[in-house]
């Protein structure tokens, strides 16, 4: 059984650290992508904190060393080499046409996250509920777009999530050259300074977790 | 990772509000989101469940291993 963590531009430069387990990396090309892999000892449907850290290290070492990395996601190992091969080729545009648009690019995570508090303590009716409801979503979309408009000039792609949960006004993740971190940074601060109920949080940087899809799911600026 | 979420911060985390520990929580919760639910998947998208426990508790446990268990992975894999 294999267990990729990424892949990458043909040849990949391969970090010096140890996979899952203290296995050992090797690079697999399949028509100018490179797959890195080790080998996996189990085939186990379940992941251990152990393997979410070490997955998370090696693709943040690769990240640090390549200019375009795609991160796997840490998912039921590979069969073998052939099964992973024909999985690349049958996807090889896609997956180039991923690989260009991290190249040299990295990923930023912002939070904006509201205090608790029970929620419309006042509602007696469903329609007065609706309409609580209905000015958190717009409230929290207003907030979306200020950030929105506060990064769109260094962020090439984006993903916003507006109240996955009521506390969790924002979830969002954007990709940016590596040279504008501390421009995002300072963008979200500012965004954060004139909405001192809220919480603002970055995170990262991250390799490209949230823009490794290929089934064209990520929004992409013009 | 909504509902994980939710419970993360049901779990006391909004009473350390802008404290550093909040932002070691999100960032650990935001690791373990990546790892296990964003990424390329070749072969279609297969959700691992982890290890027996609410996903909640391993961001927790990370939070309390963070320091020492990255350190040691980090001196183990080097």
């Amino acid at each position: 059984m294999l267990h990729l963590y990424a892949l990458a531009d043909h040849p990949v430069r391969l970090p010096p650290v140890q996979g899952i387990g203290g296995s050992a990396l090797v690079a697999v090309e399949v028509e100018g992508i490179d797959a890195v892999l080790s080998s996996s000892p189990t085939t186990a449907h379940e992941a251990t904190q152990e393997e979410i850290l070490a997955h998370a290290a090696v693709v943040e070492k690769l990240a640090s060393v390549n200019e375009a990395v795609l991160p796997a996601r840490l998912s039921r190992p590979y069969e073998n080499e052939i099964a992973l091969s024909e999985a690349i080729r049958n996807r090889g545009p896609e997956l180039r046409k991923a690989l260009d648009r991290v190249r040299g690019c990295t990923e930023m995570g912002v939070r904006v996250i509201r205090e608790s508090r029970s929620e419309h303590p006042d509602a007696v009716s469903g329609g007065e509920y609706m309409r609580g409801r209905l000015q958190e979503i717009r409230a929290a979309e207003r907030v979306a777009e200020e950030i929105h408009d506060a990064v769109h000039a260094i962020s090439r792609a984006e993903t916003q999530q507006v109240l996955a949960s009521p506390q969790l006004v924002l979830s969002a993740a954007y990709l940016l050259p590596r040279s504008e971190v501390d421009s995002l940074r300072t963008a979200v601060e500012k965004v954060g300074r004139t909405r001192p109920e809220l919480t603002f949080i970055c995170t990262g940087p991250w390799p490209p977790y949230s823009f490794a899809l290929v089934d064209g799911s990520v929004g992409e600026q013009a | 990772m909504a509902a994980v979420q939710l419970r993360c911060r049901r779990g006391a985390i909004l009473t350390t509000s802008s404290s550093p520990s909040l932002q070691q929580q999100v960032t650990l919760i935001e690791l373990v989101d990546r790892v296990l639910n964003k990424g390329v998947t070749l072969t279609g998208d297969i959700t691992l469940s982890v290890a027996g426990v609410d996903l909640v508790y391993v961001g927790l446990r990370l939070l309390l291993a963070s320091v020492g268990t990255l350190e040691r992975l980090e001196s183990e894999h080097t």
